[in-house]
């Protein structure tokens, strides 16, 4: 079995497919890299002055009355793996506003993205990478791994060793394996070392641990494809007609599915009120059992020409900060 | 409550003026009543604060993955055998 994994390893390497395919990996690995350290520098300028601006909010804040007419920030921290997956962090709102006055509904404000136009492009991460060019790799280095190769002749060779076809299949796989692992393992570190250098992100144990654990969810991706794709070479009778059932199932795994997901979730699912709606009618139960009480809650007054309600308001404090509140 | 906010003028909100010290009044009265009715206060003892368990750990991330995860091993497995066992039974032309 060693001898056949070290001939498919020499094969693979010296191929020019692979060496080009393992290139195309490294281009987007450099270029996630340098992506990637601009965005966590943007995140690294720009968080110290909107923790400020949240602090200033809480600083402003002695009483209850206080809190009235005044909005608060919570959140949305970087976990420091964003280059490995997005996750959703550059298009997902960077902080909710919060207000307490209890007769206005909060409101949302950014996302990451300067430009929210973008949150319809995907991210270039770890995640697209494998997900999109990793697997296409699989097809590329594995799609003539059985039909090809008895297309050519060879096989019948490598079936003629006295070695159980199980191991040359196993052999086959792991070879194919090696070389888009060494593929994802240089990628990544040389995306790390661009981060650490460009973005000063600090080489923890705890990036590390994650790093592995990323790796592992990898392989089990990479080996998925690289089965499939022997798979569908054995069953195929020429090497063409492999590749061309390979790509259409290529496209189903990474564009039709996950576009569909969420639709046949949906379906599939009962899926509970969102959050605005929650939000809405609990909102509503309190100020309509407050009325049933003969309390009325306090509402803020916009300009007139934005507000039809503001007459019959019964607001219960007078701030002294702000003029949009009356009495 | 102001019943018509658009007569009131510049000198009804000058310092002193009897519409200003109206509003005093109403608002103290106010006060007074918010301080007596417990209805009107509000407690935020139970206010839930921001603290280090904003981020999951590895095991909570890896239990919300791990439905995601069986399919991908399962289906990793239905490949391996269906694969294995079409190659074992491949006829060479």
């Amino acid at each position: 079995m060693g001898v056949i994994y070290l001939q498919q390893l020499r094969e693979h390497f010296a191929s020019f497919r692979v060496q080009i395919s393992l290139g195309v990996v490294l281009l987007f690995f450099v270029l996630n890299g340098i992506l990637s350290s601009l965005q966590v520098t943007k995140v690294q300028e720009d968080e110290p002055q909107i923790r400020r601006d949240v602090e200033a909010a809480y600083e402003r804040v002695g009483s209850v009355d206080d809190m009235v007419g005044q909005s608060f920030r919570a959140l949305n921290t970087p976990t420091g793996t964003e280059f490995m997956s997005e996750g959703g962090f550059a298009w997902f709102w960077g902080a909710v506003w919060v207000s307490p006055e209890t007769a206005t509904s909060p409101f949302y404000y950014y996302g990451r993205d300067v430009n929210m136009w973008m949150d319809r492009f995907e991210s270039l991460d770890w995640t697209l990478i494998v997900r999109l060019v990793l697997s296409f790799l699989c097809i590329v280095l594995a799609y003539d791994g059985i039909a090809g190769e008895a297309e050519r002749g060879t096989l019948r060779l490598v079936l003629a060793y006295p070695i159980s076809r199980l191991r040359v299949l196993l052999a086959k796989f792991a070879a194919q394996l090696t070389v888009l692992v060494t593929g994802f393992v240089l990628g990544s570190l040389t995306s790390i070392a661009i981060l650490a250098v460009g973005a000063d992100i600090p080489l923890t144990a705890a990036l590390f641990a994650r790093y592995f654990l990323y790796g592992a969810a990898v392989t089990i991706y990479i080996s998925l494809f690289l089965f499939l794709s022997l798979g569908v070479s054995s069953l195929s009778r020429s090497s063409v007609s492999a590749l061309v059932l390979l790509t259409l199932a290529w496209a189903v795994i990474n564009v039709i599915l996950p576009q569909s997901a969420y639709l046949i979730a949906v379906r599939a699912v009962p899926v509970a009120g969102g959050f605005s709606d929650s939000a809405g009618s609990y909102r509503r139960d309190v100020m309509n059992a407050l009325r049933a009480d003969g309390l009325h809650l306090a509402a803020a007054i916009w300009p007139a020409s934005m507000t039809t309600s503001w007459k019959s308001a019964t607001p219960s404090c007078w701030t002294k900060q702000k003029k949009r509140w009356i009495v | 409550m102001v019943d018509d906010p658009m007569a009131v003028t510049a000198a009804m909100l000058a310092q002193g003026s009897p519409f200003q010290r109206e509003r005093l009044t109403w608002a103290e009265a106010r006060w007074q009543q918010d301080q007596d009715d417990p209805r009107r206060q509000l407690d935020l003892t139970d206010l839930p604060d921001v603290g280090p368990g904003w981020q999951r750990t590895t095991g909570e991330s890896l239990e919300r993955m791990l439905p995601g995860l069986l399919i991908m091993i399962l289906t990793l497995g239905v490949a391996m055998l269906l694969t294995v066992r079409r190659f074992l039974t491949y006829r060479l032309s």
